[in-house]
């Protein structure tokens, strides 16, 4: 699409930050946050 | 541009005409040649995507030809957040499940165009990325 900004707002933060969580993440961090981040009901902003 | 202000301001069209501008619809992937990566055309084929990356791939287009780029158009400007909607669309449907790649959290996730979880690749998370940016 030819809206870069937008783009980068429509869920960048999460591509970048959760691969950590999900590679080296306690279980227990991961069964509290990560179905709730892929299912979009939790956003995961990148300042 | 032509499905925005068409229905208004079209009136008639010519008698036996055929229409010499390809219109662009949901999912439409372009057949000009080198406009896109050549393995999606019907001529071609690519030892790299299968039957599986091209439903993917079409799904992919229509939610965001449908869903997507009509608020990215409004929301460029104004330089807003997409809104919490779209972006809960986005998750149910499976974009943002697919662009982290395969792995043992997309177990049980519904995923666009009908992939399962297993059959899920590094490939069908480059499609994703792909669509995403271009």
């Amino acid at each position: 699409m030819g809206y870069p900004g937008y783009c980068d707002g429509l869920a960048c933060g999460m591509v970048i930050g959760l691969p950590p969580l999900l590679h080296f993440g306690k279980l227990e961090l991961q069964k509290r946050f990560v179905p709730d981040i892929l299912a979009g009901r939790k956003r995961y902003h990148y300042i | 541009m032509l499905e925005k202000y068409g229905p208004k301001y079209i009136i008639g069209t010519i008698e036996g005409e055929k229409a010499a501008t390809i219109t662009r619809n949901a999912g439409h992937l372009s057949q000009v040649p080198y406009a896109e990566a050549s393995a999606w055309q019907p001529a071609y084929r690519s030892p790299y995507y299968t039957d599986s990356h091209k439903k993917f791939k079409v799904a992919l287009r229509t939610f965001f030809d449908q869903v997507v780029i009509p608020e990215a158009r409004e929301n460029d400007k104004e330089g807003d957040y997409p809104s919490a909607d779209v972006y809960q669309k986005s998750g149910e449907f499976g974009l943002l499940a697919s662009r982290i790649g395969p792995g043992a959290w997309l177990k049980g996730r519904n995923l666009p165009g009908g992939v399962k979880a297993e059959e899920f690749d590094y490939f069908h998370e480059l499609i994703a990325h792909e669509e995403m940016v271009l």
